[in-house]
């Protein structure tokens, strides 16, 4: 059963009604009370009613909101005994302690306000049994009060103090029952409950420590003054309802936990400390949080073991992360959790947050890790292809142009042996000219992939590069170990195209190479003394290295300042 | 006396073809082989009193089929050739066994016997 919110605000303006009735009746009846006990009394009920209000509007599923409201009606309606009437006097005797047994029906079942076993529906049973003799059973026996002022018993129809007193011994003997029973159950749900349950019975261990301490405080004074001093009753009830209310609206208090965990998550690192943050949220250290793996189609848990999703029962609740199409994990938690729904909702929402974070960051690795090895395979490609052409060039066009030489140096022979100069000066220029084609497809061929590189390294490579520069070079360093094909080519590519830019643009009268391998990275330098001012955005092929070499997964760092030469370095990790 | 044998060793047929035609007007008497294994058997099988070899080969390498004759005890010259310059090979050269290196197309009779004639 749960209340609406115009059946909320219905008894919410019921309650306000009745205790402004209450009020009127308690300062200007007959046996009126002072001004202080009056507004204590009232305050007292509407203090439970509007503490029931609260606890169904943030609980609905809860009972005990509506416990509360029943014990604030309770407090109130007795106390129209004040109004000028037999019948309401009788009335408001027959209510009295109505609201004690009320009470008692809250704490057993405190904190669903639901008798969740055998035990505690026959104290529950047992508690409203009692409420008819106690309603009942004293009335009939009671002496009519036959002092001028006093209002009439009307239930009364056979005093009889004798019978009166066994009467209400028997049930103060009940009430001790009842308040040990009560006790008991009230202990058993402590006892049994998670450490997140426990949070909830805190505020009403101390509520009921004042009511006693109050109590207490009454009874002495009693002793003393023979009289209960005014408000000692409604102050004790006030603790406890104070205290109930604390422990039921535990999630009020919890937004703080809910906001730090919402600044927390993006520093929670590892799934272990994402469930650790969830826990601390929801004061429930037992939370686990689990996984959903679409691949597999299961749930992980966060070491990454394939776990069965519990059903929901009375020792573990599931809480689904994401839609029933798309799920994203689930959190297992203590059942009690779900009397606070929206808290668990909000750090549902939160963990749902992070999951789907985590796995678009995951996503978003992965991809970029198959662009980096699908960039990595296109230079693999691209340095295959180029080996390929050149090694076809090499066997073909080349091969033909030395047969070609060779044949018209046979021929030249035979014309010189005959005596023939025309035809043998023509031959000589015939060869010269294969010669210069010849040197032209062999430069051709360095440039698709240098032979040297394959044969003896970097090192000499670079050497072979240095030799061949228009502009003069040396290599300062360079590494005498053979390195990875893709590194020692990339390498290469970028020496040689900063040599050609250097050439090209830098009116610069040397250059130095240098190449370091350390670290597991190859770091390549080339520096000339020229004007400077090289800008990759101009499109020196500068643009073409930074792609080459960050293809390898290394980086190309340009510094050209205007005057003051370029200097190229490139790091490129090997693996 | 009779002519000095020279193993003509190089995947390419017409290079073989033209090599044999320039070292027999040089005097030489030439043999063939069209891959590295070939070269080492025939070596073993004709000892030849030198041998053209070609770098690149289709099988074993110049510098490795080289290196198979001095450990199998050849020690007759070993004269490298390549249509690729001697600087594509870097220092390769300098440290292999061979007696020389001939650019393919600058192949002559008397260079090649000023070579394996070298001291």
């Amino acid at each position: 059963m749960t209340m609406s919110r115009r059946s909320r605000v219905l008894v919410g303006a019921a309650g306000a009604a009745l205790g402004a009735a209450m009020l009127a009746a308690l300062v200007t009846g007959s046996e009126r009370e002072s001004g202080f006990y009056a507004v204590a009394e009232v305050i007292t009920g509407e203090s439970f009613i509007a503490a029931g209000l609260v606890v169904s509007a943030r609980r609905p599923s809860n009972r005990a909101g509506l416990l509360m409201v029943a014990v604030g009606f309770a407090w109130l309606i007795r106390d129209i005994r004040y109004v000028e009437t037999s019948w309401t006097f009788t009335l408001g005797m027959f209510f009295e302690g109505l609201q004690w047994l009320i009470l008692a029906h809250l704490i057993v079942t405190y904190p669903t306000g639901r008798a969740q076993d055998r035990l505690e529906r026959f104290t529950v049973g047992f508690i409203y049994v009692y409420a008819v003799p106690n309603a009942f059973g004293t009335l009939p026996f009671d002496e009519a009060r036959d002092c001028p002022n006093c209002l009439a018993n009307l239930l009364s129809i056979d005093p009889d103090p004798g019978a009166s007193a066994a009467v209400r011994t028997g049930l103060v003997i009940c009430s001790i029952i009842i308040a040990l029973l009560g006790l008991v159950c009230f202990l058993r749900r402590w006892q049994r409950a998670t450490p997140s349950g426990r949070r909830m019975f805190t505020p009403v261990f101390a509520g009921a420590l004042i009511a006693f301490g109050v109590a207490m405080v009454g009874l002495v004074t009693v002793a003393a003054l023979e009289e209960l001093p005014s408000g000692v009753m409604q102050l004790a009830f006030l603790s406890l309802s104070t205290g109930l209310l604390l422990g039921l609206l535990r999630g009020w208090l919890d937004r703080q936990a809910l906001s730090q965990l919402m600044l927390e998550l993006g520093r929670a690192s590892t799934p272990g400390r994402l469930r650790r943050l969830l826990a601390q949220a929801l004061h429930d250290p037992s939370v686990e949080l689990l996984y959903w793996d679409g691949r597999r189609r299961t749930y992980l848990d966060t070491d990454g073991r394939r776990r069965e999703l519990p059903t929901s029962s009375a020792q573990r609740a599931v809480t689904p992360l994401g839609t029933e199409d798309r799920p994203v994990g689930a959190l297992v938690h203590d059942p009690l959790l779900l009397d606070d729904p929206v808290l668990v909702h909000a750090v549902g929402e939160a963990a749902r947050f992070a999951l789907e974070n985590e796995r678009l960051q995951a996503e978003v690795r992965a991809q970029l890790e198959q662009v980096r090895a699908s960039r990595a395979r296109l230079v693999e490609a691209a340095d295959a292809e180029r080996r390929r052409v050149e090694r076809d060039l090499h066997d073909g066009a080349q091969q033909r142009l030395v047969t070609l030489s060779l044949a018209l140096g046979v021929a030249r022979d035979r014309a010189a042996s005959t005596g023939d100069e025309p035809l043998c000066s023509s031959l000589a220029e015939a060869t010269e000219e294969v010669a210069r084609a010849l040197n032209e497809v062999r430069e051709l061929g360095r440039g698709l992939h240098p032979t040297i590189l394959i044969e003896t390294g970097l090192g000499p490579a670079l050497e072979s590069l240095a030799e061949r520069s228009p502009v003069p070079a040396t290599v300062a360093v360079a590494p005498t170990e053979r390195l990875p094909d893709t590194v020692q080519s990339g390498a290469y590519f970028v020496a040689s195209e900063a040599l050609a830019n250097v050439a090209k643009h830098a009116n610069a009268s040397h250059v130095t190479l240098s190449a370091r391998h350390h670290d597991r990275k190859l770091v390549l330098e080339i520096a000339d003394d020229g004007t400077g001012g090289a800008d990759p955005a101009r499109g020196s092929g500068l643009t073409g290295l930074q792609d080459r070499v960050a293809a390898l997964g290394g980086q190309l760092r340009i510094a050209s300042p205007i005057g003051g030469g370029t200097q190229i370095v490139a790091q490129i990790p090997c693996a | 006396m009779a002519a000095a044998l020279v193993l003509v060793v190089d995947d390419h047929a017409d290079f073989r073809q033209w090599a044999r035609r320039i070292l027999e007007a040089a005097g030489f008497t030439v043999a063939e082989a069209a891959s590295g294994m070939e070269a080492v058997a025939a070596v073993d099988e004709l000892g030849p009193d030198a041998v053209l070899l070609d770098v690149q080969l289709p099988d074993l390498d110049g510098f490795a089929v080289a290196n198979r004759l001095l450990g199998a005890g050849y020690t007759a010259p070993v004269v490298f050739i390549s249509a690729r310059e001697a600087r594509d090979y870097g220092d390769r050269l300098a440290h292999s066994s061979a007696a020389g290196f001939i650019v393919k197309d600058q192949l002559t009779g008397s260079l090649f016997r000023s070579i394996i004639e070298r001291p």
